[in-house]
């Protein structure tokens, strides 16, 4: 058919790459597992537009209740490609151990279909969200992770966070990899608890962050970056000269209200508590080391986004003049 | 807006009343791009199509998710959907979009810019047979993707909703209805307006993935094993220089916070930068309707001496009079005037609450940076009088006991011991630097 020929003319086949699929390929790289013997193998992923778009979306759609889902893709040195993502029907993983069983069916026929479908590939992860409380790896989290390194490699897991990807505009994601058992016991004999936890500079809520210190050191954090292909880029453009509208008429402010207090009410709670703890007699000085200065940062990590929210409205402001509602000036005329 | 004669499949009628209005996802565009894609790369033999799924409220319909479907080829040698399959799967799909609860709403498939083709007839025929009664077609045209209306914005595809018409008879039928006789309807497209719609995480991923360079090229071998070995050596340098060499670890960690706050400063500098092109877009688009007004020719309502009729273009009026972009213009002016808040009192009232309660959050942030660097300086300057006032051995005791919040020992120095006491180690190394070493 014609068609098929004009599609060629779509894809190139150098930058395109990382969308070809050899089975032949993937076989021998999974008989060879090299991630067994090096539990710092894997050092990134590499996450296709789609499938970034999808688990952004999903994210977003169960609100504040976590949602998880399967991501499809290969394997390339050290790299996981995920090509493709889908949805699981679970809710809320973080209280439920199981999710996974009554997944199962789901994902198992999802998966068969797909590759008769003309999708060959394997499942290489898995993600979820947590909705506005930081890309980390929860206790659950790392004991689902361990169990699925031990039957399923290569697997990763994949943390989303929907609140702070709109909150702060941009996309709000990790990927992590747990660490074997006997790997863990060694690092933690070597530096003598000295694991690297990855909080970074993100806030991690009061109530979450014992489990979070708990399990930092048994899992570390891939780098994450997307791919899109030729015709992606082509269509993105195209795309930007339909929202652009919404670019410019988004209320940020508005829209992150009850994001933003969550996260004062929460800075306020640890602050308080640090300052019980520093009253008494404990807290010695190993202990709550930096816990100041994280408090510090964190007042500006809000500070910054809610800034972000009324530059917004200033720019608003300042392009349509006599502060005039800025849907009916931006109304685009379909021109012929 | 007329319809391209030369395809039979194509209606001639104008849209009317009952024409549904459509909100096209970016992911939908990006699936199929993705299909696209991947089909071809890997070879796979064969049509592309599949199905959309999205809301349906009366009129209006929405496009959300797309997912690519297994065709085959029926008795006829027509390229049909494995109906088991396609079944089965948006099942699987129904179940995982559930609130809302999206639907089959259309499919998609490629074809040129001239309309849907004889061949398309079948699984269109199906799906409004089984699935919903007037699937609406998506027409890709992978011809269009390279030109230059597709860089300027028009993207290379086409609506079409489905419509049974009586076919047009020869002129010595009647075209009446003949009791008894079922009149002969033929399937044709009317070609529809559709608008790109996001919801505000899709967008905010959409412009992530846009503005990111990545490309597909393979990854290679050599570069991701290299770079793994370097973060592996820098990790374990900066173990050994915690141990020993305190100061060289400050040094790394101060480079480090600079490091990290203009990648906080590049979070603003981004959205502006996203601002600045969408304004930029605003503005370009405006140039463009004052240069198209200017440019028409003049007439009766700015000269009365020239005919009441529509002008015709000119020489140096080149461009047409269009009528309905004419009253485009004149609705969106009209609609800025009706749009202004009545009271504009009340909403500089609350523009400028938002705004202090921005200022107001800044002011609690550098408050509680400032509490952190003064207890960090009281810290600093107990230990630094109690090494004054009582030598060596005192420094090893005094901090032994938690040095710095004490109330007991000394109180020389300035040193805030009622809200934070503690070792908050903010704001510079050479503090941990102290508390690494008597600490």
């Amino acid at each position: 058919m014609e068609t098929a020929m004009k599609t060629w003319e779509l894809v190139d086949p150098t930058r395109d790459a990382l969308y070809t699929y050899s089975p032949k390929e993937q076989k021998t790289i999974n008989e060879a597992r090299p991630w067994r013997t090096d539990a710092h193998y894997f050092t990134s992923v590499r996450i296709s537009a789609v499938a970034l778009l999808k688990m952004v979306i999903h994210a977003r759609s169960g609100g504040s209740l976590e949602v998880m889902g399967l991501m499809l893709g290969k394997i390339e040195s050290g790299t996981f490609v995920v090509t493709d993502s889908l949805r699981l029907p679970v809710e809320g993983t973080e209280t439920r151990v199981n999710a996974q069983d009554e997944a199962n069916e789901y994902m198992v026929e999802f998966l068969n279909r797909s590759r008769e479908g003309g999708q060959p590939e394997n499942a290489v992860g898995w993600y979820h969200s947590h909705p506005g409380y930081g890309c980390w790896l929860s206790g659950i989290d790392v004991g689902t992770q361990k169990t699925q390194q031990l039957y399923q490699d290569p697997f990763v897991a994949v943390v989303i966070d929907p609140d702070r990807t709109v909150s702060a505009g941009k996309v709000e994601i990790g990927a992590f990899r747990t660490f074997p058992e006997d790997y863990v016991k060694a690092q933690e004999k070597k530096a003598g608890g000295g694991g690297t936890g990855e909080d970074g500079f993100q806030t991690i809520p009061l109530g979450k962050i014992e489990d979070f210190g708990a399990h930092a050191n048994h899992y570390y954090a891939l780098e994450v970056s997307h791919y899109k292909s030729s015709l992606d880029t082509k269509l993105l453009e195209a795309l930007w000269n339909k929202y652009w509208v919404g670019t410019l008429s988004a209320s940020p402010l508005f829209t992150n209200r009850e994001y933003g207090t969550k996260q004062i009410q929460d800075l306020a709670r640890k602050v308080k508590q640090e300052e019980r703890d520093l009253k008494g007699w404990k807290g010695g000085m190993t202990g709550k080391k930096g816990q100041l200065e994280k408090l510090g940062s964190a007042g500006q990590k809000i500070s910054r986004e809610e800034e972000m929210g009324l530059l917004a409205a200033k720019v608003k402001e300042k392009v349509f003049a006599l502060g005039v509602e800025e849907e009916a000036a931006v109304k685009e005329v379909e021109m012929k | 807006m007329a319809a391209d004669t030369d395809n039979p499949l194509l209606s001639t009628s104008r849209a009317s009343d009952t024409t549904p209005t459509v909100q096209l996802h970016p992911l939908v565009l990006l699936t199929i791009s993705d299909s696209i894609t991947r089909h071809t790369l890997r070879q796979q033999s064969g049509p592309i199509a599949g199905a959309i799924l999205g809301l349906q409220n009366g009129q209006e319909i929405t496009m959300e998710v797309a997912f690519q479907a297994k065709l085959r080829q029926n008795a006829e040698g027509e390229v049909v959907l494995d109906d088991e399959w396609f079944a089965k799967r948006l099942e699987d799909f129904r179940d995982v979009h559930k609130q809302p609860q999206l639907d089959l709403v259309g499919w998609f498939t490629l074809g040129p810019a001239s309309g849907p083709q004889p061949h398309h007839l079948p699984i269109h025929t199906r799906i409004s047979e089984v699935y919903t009664e007037s699937p609406i077609l998506f027409l890709f045209h992978p011809s269009n993707a390279q030109s230059e209306a597709t860089a300027a914005g028009k993207l290379p595809l086409t609506l079409y909703e489905s419509l049974y018409e009586t076919t047009t008879s020869g002129p010595d039928d009647k075209a009446m209805d003949i009791d008894g006789a079922t009149q002969t309807k033929a399937l044709k497209f009317r070609e529809l307006v559709y608008s790109v719609e996001t919801g505000e995480a899709e967008m905010i991923s959409v412009d992530f993935v846009a503005r990111g360079g990545g490309n597909a090229t393979a990854v290679e071998g050599t570069k991701a094993a290299a770079g793994a070995k370097a973060a592996e050596s820098s990790k374990a340098e900066e173990e050994k220089a915690k141990k020993g060499k305190a100061k060289a670890k400050a040094k790394e960690e101060a480079i480090d916070e600079t490091a990290v706050l203009t990648g906080d400063d590049e979070e603003i500098l981004s959205t502006l930068t996203a601002k600045i092109n969408a304004i930029r877009m605003l503005s370009r688009r405006l140039i463009l309707l004052r240069k198209y007004l200017a440019s028409l020719p003049p007439s009766y309502l700015s000269d009365p001496t020239l005919p009441l009729t529509t002008p015709e273009p000119t020489q140096t009026h080149p461009l047409p009079l269009s009528h309905p972009v004419l009253r485009s213009i004149s609705a969106t002016l009209s609609r800025t005037s009706i749009l202004t808040p009545p009271e504009t009192s009340l909403f500089t009232l609350e523009q400028q609450q938002s705004a202090s309660d921005v200022q107001l959050i800044a002011l609690l942030s550098s408050i509680t940076s400032s509490v952190g660097a003064a207890k960090e300086l009281g810290r600093k300057s107990y230990l630094v009088e109690s090494g004054k006032h009582n030598g060596k051995r005192s420094i090893f005791s005094g901090s032994g006991a938690g040095g710095g919040y004490d109330m007991g020992p000394g109180g020389g120095g300035a040193y805030f011991d009622t809200v934070m006491g503690g070792a908050g180690g903010s704001g510079g190394g050479l503090a941990r630097g102290f508390s690494d070493r008597f600490g």
